[in-house]
Order: C-alpha cells, then structure tokens, then sequence
C-alpha cells in the first residue's frame, strides 16, 4: 500500500517535470496559450455575467446603512437596493459578496466579484488599478448639529466644541480653514454622537451620508449643508480593461438617475434627498 | 536615544498636562468621596431607620454597577433630566460618589472597630454624643481604616483613566489620542505606565507621611527600606482587656 502510493507520487512528479519542459520551450504552446488569453480579455464581465445567469456584487455589509446584514442575516442597505436594481436590469440573480474597503480592489483583480459598490471614493491612485464608472452618490464631511442649535456653517463655530473620534483627521479641516474651537476626542463615533445629542459637545465632524443617516435615526439632530472638504464622488469599481462592461453600468446608472429612483432610494435611507449634485458645478 | 523615544518625548508637555488634570481630578474626586462615606457612614449608625435605609440604598446600588457606567449615566444622560455638567465635573461626580460607597464600608468597619467601652467610658465622663464621636470614636476609627483609605485614594487615581470615556484629556485619554496620532505604542504606554507610577507613589508616599504625622503612637505599616517610614516602632495601640 505504501510502496503504491510511492510509486504515484513519483509518476506525478515525472509528469510534472515533463509538462513545466513543454511549458519553457517556446513555440505552438506557448502561441495558443497568448491567444486564449487574448480571448478572455475581450469578452467581457457582462457576457460571462449573462452566461452565469448571477452578478456578483460586492458590499461592504458593515457599513449601515450603505450595507449591513438585515434581522434574518439577508444584506439589506443603499448599496444593496441598488444593487438588487442592477440584477433585475440585466435580468439575473444577485449574489451579494461581503467586503471590506480593504479588499475592494483584490477581489475585482482576482475576479471574486464583477462589480465593487461599498461607497467608493473615485480616485487617481485607485484608477491606476481598477476602472470606475461614473459617480452615483457623492459626499463631504458635513456637521452634525442639534436642530435648536443656530450652526449653520463652519463660520459659527469658533469657540464652540467638536465632538470627533481619537485618531480621526476631522477636526483638522478646521484648523485649516483657521477657525479655532476646542475638540473633544472620543472613543467612537457613537460616543461623539450621543454628545451632540445630549448637548455635551456642540458638533461632529464627519461623512455627510454617514451623518445624514445618524440625523435619521435621532430626529433631534440634523445636518448642515455646507461641504467643508472638496466633494467626493463615489462610483462603482470594476477590473480594469473592460470598455464594454463600464458602459453597459455607466447607462444603467444614467436610467437610475433619470428615472428619480436613485433619489428615492437615497431618501428612503437617508431620510433627506441628496445634499450634493452628482455632476460637478462648474 | 532613538527617533521612537525622541517622537514621544516631544509630546511631554501634553502628557504632563494631562498628568496634572488627572491629579486635580483625582484629589477633588477624593474629596468628595470622604464626603459621601463619612456621610454615608454615619447614616448607616443612625438611629433612623430612613437615614439607614437611604445610606443602604447607596452603598449597594453605587457599589454594585460598573464605574463605567456611572460615569456614561452623569455625562450622557443626566443631560436629559436638565443636568449638564462638563466632563470634568461629570468625572469627578461619577468617581467620588462611586469610591464614596467603598469608603463608606470602610469606615463603618472602623467605627465598629473601635470598642464599645471608649464610647461608654466617653459617656461616664459626661462627654456629648457628638464630642464622643468627634474627640474618641473618630481618631481611633480613623487610625485603623488609615491604610485601607489610602487604598481608595489609590482607587481614585487609577479610576480616573476611564474618564478617557467621555473625552476628559487625562493621561490615559491623552496617551490614546497621541498613539493614534504616532502609533508608536510601546513607546506611548510604556511612558504613561511610568507616569501613573510616579503619581500613585507620590500620592502614598505623601499619605504615609501625613499618616506619621496625624498618628501618635505611628502607625505600624509595612513598607520596603527605601521609606522614612520603616523606623516606626511596633504601634501601641490600646488593648481591649476581656474581662
């Protein structure tokens, strides 16, 4: 028993040793395995989307309300509703991969998944390694306020207390806009929220859909509409080199635009209707 | 000296700060906690029943919650009851009235310690309840809790990091804030550490101290050689005589 099983591994390895020649001699192999990758590259993620009869989504389901696992565990969220609409447009089922920001870029190079929402920031360095399809939602760091409060833009603030979370950059913004209040430096946002709430902290600085969202569930705050950093357009990801896939989202986001549901989808959670435009104000 | 330990002690003005803040908290928390034990301990010997229910109810409420949540309950929420206080405040409130329940124990242990003879013996010689207490019940009382009290002192200092909760810049909130800003955590912590030491060994040096000084016969207290103290001669404190 043991001697056959010597004996298979020494064929495999034989094989092997003669396949990896095969492969280093140049010639017929090494030309048909370029144009088999020359074919892959040209068919695109929504053939092979259309064949598999599924698209597979990734959100960042730790992120509420843009993804977040619902009561029952199924992925429910802005991100995700969206995502439901993409499927439904192409006439497939959804498959929703959970990610984080860290893997976004990893999983569309690896093909774990066709598409990458998660509010992806539109930027140089990121699109020297993925392609992004135009934006669907932008955001800013805005402050979150007590409605009674009187703040309306950062020009009323000096003097008055930021709530923000250790380690976090969002106070800088203002010293940068040189405008001196005194910050108060929390263990989590929830913490800093719950200040402003309770009156112990004057603003939160931080991510205006984020803000907008906390504003929904705690109705006794709100969120001003001044954008104290440039605006950021967040877009679909996808692997970088396919035209036709980008084009074929780039129009389904068009109609979503076109058609309010974007809006509506955003509203429903977020509670307002989206602060920002989605195309630049020149 | 590497650029680390450079790095971070660039940061040593904050971090003395900080370490100021929370000695100031810590002895006005203390304070307070005097306060509420002697208050609550007296109210725990009334002779009214309501005095000692409302003590009781203190003690064992206080002493059996989280400090934590204490301190999250007079910052975050007493706000909407119409009671705002700064975090500071807020801090020193949560701790003193928390410690306050232990030293309310604590000295309720003392009292009792103290043998029933001196109060009779007070009484003969026509002393007034409150003169029995304040001039033979109190010293001796105190003599013996003397040690365990400087361990709620001690309780106070350490108890003022969590403070770094509702955003009080004291040293432990402060050393977080700069390692988030130079993640040189080795560094950070291992100087905060060594901070906390030279304040919780100033602070009982100084109470061993006071305690020579408040204590005739000394105190007899057990202590490395390094310390003045270690000359106190074994303490003669008076013996009850069982009869």
């Amino acid at each position: 028993m043991k001697q056959s099983k010597t004996r298979i591994v020494s064929v495999a390895v034989g094989v092997l040793a003669t396949l990896s020649l095969v492969g280093c001699t140049p010639g017929t192999a090494g030309d048909s395995s370029d144009a088999s990758f020359e074919s892959t590259a040209t068919s695109s993620a929504l053939k092979t989307v259309l064949e598999r009869g599924t698209v597979r989504v990734g959100d960042c389901l730790s992120f509420a309300p843009f993804g977040f696992k619902d009561e029952s565990g199924e992925p429910d969220g802005y991100d995700v509703d969206i995502a439901k609409r993409l499927a439904e447009d192409l006439g497939v089922k959804l498959e929703v991969v959970d990610t984080t920001s860290a893997n976004r870029i990893p999983n569309l190079q690896t093909d774990k998944v066709d598409v990458v929402f998660c509010n992806f920031t539109r930027n140089g360095e990121r699109a020297r390694e993925i392609d992004f399809t135009d934006p669907y939602v932008v955001a800013s760091q805005a402050l979150l306020v007590h409605k009674d409060s009187g703040i309306s833009s950062a020009q009323d603030l000096p003097g008055k207390t930021v709530a923000t979370v250790k380690g976090s950059t969002n106070a800088d913004v203002l010293k940068d806009l040189g405008i001196d209040v005194k910050t108060d430096e929390y263990d989590t946002s929830q913490a800093a929220i719950l200040a402003v709430k309770q009156g112990q902290a004057d603003t939160m600085i931080e991510d205006s859909n984020f803000l907008a969202y906390q504003a929904k569930l705690n109705p006794a705050l709100e969120v001003t509409s001044d954008a104290l950093v440039p605006l950021e357009y967040n877009a679909f990801g996808v692997k970088q080199g396919d035209q036709v896939w980008v084009n074929y989202l780039n129009q389904f986001l068009f109609r979503l635009n076109a058609s309010g549901e974007n809006k509506s989808l955003y509203n429903k959670w977020f509670g307002v209707d989206p602060t920002y435009p989605l195309n630049p104000q020149y | 000296m590497s650029y680390q330990w450079r790095t971070v002690f660039e940061y040593l003005p904050e971090f003395l700060d900080a370490m100021g803040l929370t000695l100031w908290i810590t002895l006005q928390a203390f304070l307070l906690a005097l306060v509420c034990g002697l208050v609550a301990a007296l109210a725990r010997n009334s002779r009214w029943v309501m005095f000692r229910l409302l003590a009781g109810a203190y003690v064992e409420v206080i002493r059996n919650t989280p400090v934590l949540l204490q301190i999250f309950v007079v910052f975050f929420a007493l706000p909407s009851v119409g009671v705002r206080l700064d975090a500071v405040t807020a801090g020193v409130v949560a701790i003193g009235v928390n410690v306050g329940a232990y030293l309310c124990e604590v000295f309720r242990a003392g009292i009792s310690s103290v043998a029933r003879g001196q109060g009779e013996a007070a009484q003969v010689l026509g002393l007034s309840p409150r003169q029995t207490f304040a001039s033979v019940i109190a010293p001796q009382a105190l003599r013996n809790v003397y040690p365990a009290t400087v361990n709620n002192l001690i309780q106070v200092l350490l108890g003022t990091s969590l403070l770094t909760a509702i955003a009080v810049p004291e040293l432990t909130g402060v050393a977080t804030v700069i390692n988030a800003r130079t993640l040189l955590f080795v560094q950070v912590f291992a100087l905060t550490l060594l901070l906390y030491l030279i304040l919780s060994n100033a602070l009982s040096f100084a109470a061993g101290l006071l305690g020579r000084v408040m204590f005739k016969p000394a105190l007899d207290q057990a202590r490395p050689g390094l310390w003045p103290l270690r000359r106190t001669r074994p303490s003669a404190i008076p013996v009850e005589v069982s009869s």
